[in-house]
């Protein structure tokens, strides 16, 4: 009994401190150079809820951690999952309310990211394949909105459309950069796709009649439902949702999509024979795994994700240029699923929330934010190799079907 | 000893790397259910020939037929599907995964699911995934050494329990032949004669049994037939006794000058 009680608690503890722990560190005053009270202020309040977060660690970590509760089929994932969804979509509403517009921004932008590095979990964390030119399948997806979006303008409601054409776009790229590389791995295979995301990011910039070049493509069209305009301010009686929530919604309804597809293949043949030539590629070979289709398929459901996330980018900011999806870019969808343990789900939308919120929060930090961030990897990498959350393989609850 | 019908042949089958003669024209029936063992020195060309066989390595000349069709030539995941499966001889399991998940890789060919079914997580994928499992549940009691260490990651097992598991996943693709490369190495007499067990009980499931070993109380005890390599040429054939009082095996494995 007391255990169920304790599998609730987490169930909702978890998430809701995560939440609350996120709306304080958003809300903190912002530091601009430590010349004002405010700044100090703002700095003892971001040392102090890293305190809390060691802090509640460490607590949870005593009491046994997740281990404890799972017995308990409290933890359901789909429980859990629900959980986590349902904080998130606390979170725009609350700092509505505070009048944060900017932050709900900023959480779009980080729910894109996450699109991104559960995508790239999928060909880096579990099959194994070191992919350094990820951004460009992020560009290519945002400019076919922006392309389409601006050639069609008398028909808005194409980027409904735009969303599977761009998925089915990056993932023939995918396929394209995945055929000849089959070959290639680990270091080689990451300088080809390095190559193959300079090339694209080359082709935006100077095919000047399609791309518009370095002045990029301003006025991508927005989501709309024939009158209503998710850009727009909703009034729904008493509350009022603005644009940027709207797309915070729709963005995190395709990322819940996202997770589930990426955690069901892992957790099925598919992600089994992924991570089989992950772990040794001559045994999986011999135990019947085709590695090049497996690869390919990798790519394509890879890059189909960063597609995907490029239309919502692309509409979100309503305009793109080539310096959105440069090498750096690559490098921090990389430090992302690194970051978050390679092949852990969790641990990549973590880490995307983070690498996205924290430079936005550090911005006093401006020229040594990228120092920052290096000395940040560099002792995770010696202390936490295995990254924010390890993944960790687990068998399909096979008894009983899931839900309740 | 070894039955009428060969289940695999080799014929003059061949594999230079550069001028090394890796493997030079060796042929061998390999008699159905049968315990073949193949002995030699170091670097005579045994786990090579084993590469072959399995799809690794193209042999350069001979003929390969596995149950009346040729394998030669065929990359080694459509080898697994024709039904031989083997084992390596430094321990090849995906150590990440856990045990019961090895064991589910070595059913992937008769697995059918596809993106579709794990995604929308149909009932042909349930189906499946319940059956693999049993399968793989029930697999497992073939060493109790491996009794509830189903959802063990395979990285944490004892050496010898890694060995185990190496066999089962090889045993999970239900092959009709199985390569098995020095299961003994790094084993004490004890374990090596409780090998000797396993091996033939694999045997008794209907799987033939290719066996490479220099554990020599185990090819001993297990073999019907022994064929003895040295730099890639098969110096003799047949019994353990006939190969062990062999004058050429004598003399590869003393080295002497002058035989």
């Amino acid at each position: 009994m007391t255990d169920r009680m304790s599998g609730s608690a987490v169930l909702w503890g978890v998430p809701a401190f995560v939440l609350v722990w996120t709306l304080c560190f958003l809300l903190t005053p912002e530091i601009r150079g430590f010349q004002s009270a405010q700044d100090w202020i703002g700095l003892a309040a971001l040392v102090g809820l890293g305190v809390l977060v060691w802090a509640a660690w460490k607590m949870f970590s005593a009491r046994g951690g997740f281990e404890e509760f799972e017995e308990g089929t409290r933890l359901h994932p789909a429980r859990v999952g629900a959980a986590i969804f349902l904080c998130a979509a606390l979170f725009p509403l609350i700092l509505g309310q505070l009048g944060k517009s900017y932050w709900i921004h900023v959480g779009a932008l980080s729910l894109i990211y996450v699109l991104l590095a559960v995508g790239l979990n999928i060909v880096v964390g579990f099959a194994g394949l070191l992919v350094l030119g990820f951004s460009a399948f992020y560009g290519i997806g945002a400019y076919v909105a922006a392309i389409l979006t601006t050639r069609f303008p008398d028909m808005p409601h194409i980027i409904w459309a735009l969303i599977p054409l761009a998925a089915l776009l990056a993932a023939l790229f995918g396929i394209l950069l995945g055929a000849p590389t089959l070959r290639l791995r680990g270091d080689y295979l990451a300088i080809v796709t390095l190559g193959f995301g300079e090339i694209v990011r080359i082709v935006l910039t100077n095919w000047d009649t399609l791309t518009r070049g370095p002045i990029g493509i301003s006025g991508v069209g927005p989501f709309r439902i024939g009158t209503w305009n998710l850009m727009k301010p909703l009034s729904l009686g008493p509350l009022h949702i603005d644009g940027t929530t709207q797309y915070y919604f729709l963005i995190l309804m395709f990322v819940a999509l996202g997770v589930i597809v990426a955690r069901r293949l892992n957790q099925s043949r598919i992600g089994r024979a992924w991570v089989a030539f992950r772990e040794d590629e001559l045994a999986a070979r011999s135990f019947g795994i085709n590695i090049s289709k497996y690869k390919v398929l990798a790519f394509a459901i890879a890059a189909a994700y960063a597609g995907v996330a490029g239309v919502f980018f692309a509409s979100l900011q309503g305009f793109v240029d080539p310096t959105s999806f440069s090498f750096l870019e690559s490098v921090i969808m990389v430090c992302m699923v690194v970051m978050g343990g390679m092949g852990s789900l969790a641990g990549s939308m973590v880490a995307a929330f983070l690498l996205v919120m924290l430079p936005e929060k550090l911005q006093m930090l401006r020229d040594y934010r990228m120092l920052i961030f290096g000395l940040v990897m560099i002792l995770l990498m010696i202390w936490r190799p295995q990254g924010l959350i390890p993944s960790k393989r687990r068998l399909l609850e096979l008894q009983k079907e899931p839900v309740r | 000893m070894s039955s009428a019908r060969p289940v695999l042949s080799l014929r003059g089958v061949t594999k230079h790397f550069g001028g090394v003669r890796a493997v030079d024209g060796i042929s061998l029936d390999v008699g159905e259910g049968s315990i073949t063992g193949i002995i030699g020195p170091n670097g005579s060309g045994k786990t090579t020939l084993f590469n072959l066989i399995s799809g690794i390595y193209e042999p350069q000349k001979g003929d390969m037929i596995f149950e009346d069709r040729p394998v030669q030539g065929l990359p080694a995941h459509q080898v697994l599907r024709r039904g031989i499966a083997r084992t390596f001889q430094n321990i090849r399991l995906f150590d990440q995964m856990l045990v019961i998940e090895n064991l589910l890789v070595g059913m992937h060919t008769r697995l059918f699911s596809g993106v579709f079914d794990a995604c929308a997580r149909t009932r042909r994928f349930w189906a499946e995934e319940r059956a693999a499992a049993a399968e793989a549940m029930k697999l497992l009691n073939f060493f109790p050494e491996l009794a509830e260490m189903e959802l063990q990651i395979v990285k944490n097992l004892s050496y010898a329990n890694r060995r185990r598991v190496e066999i089962l996943r090889a045993l999970a693709a239900r092959p009709r032949l199985m390569l098995l490369d020095e299961p003994a190495a790094g084993m004490n007499a004890t374990e090596a004669a409780k090998l000797m067990k396993d091996i033939r009980r694999i045997r008794d499931r209907g799987v033939t049994v290719l066996l490479i070993e220099h554990n020599m109380s185990v090819m001993a005890g297990v073999t019907d037939r022994v064929m003895a390599m040295d730099q890639g040429e098969k110096v003799a054939e047949g019994s353990f006794e006939e190969i062990r009082a062999h004058p050429k095996v004598l003399a590869s494995y003393l080295g002497s000058e002058n035989p």
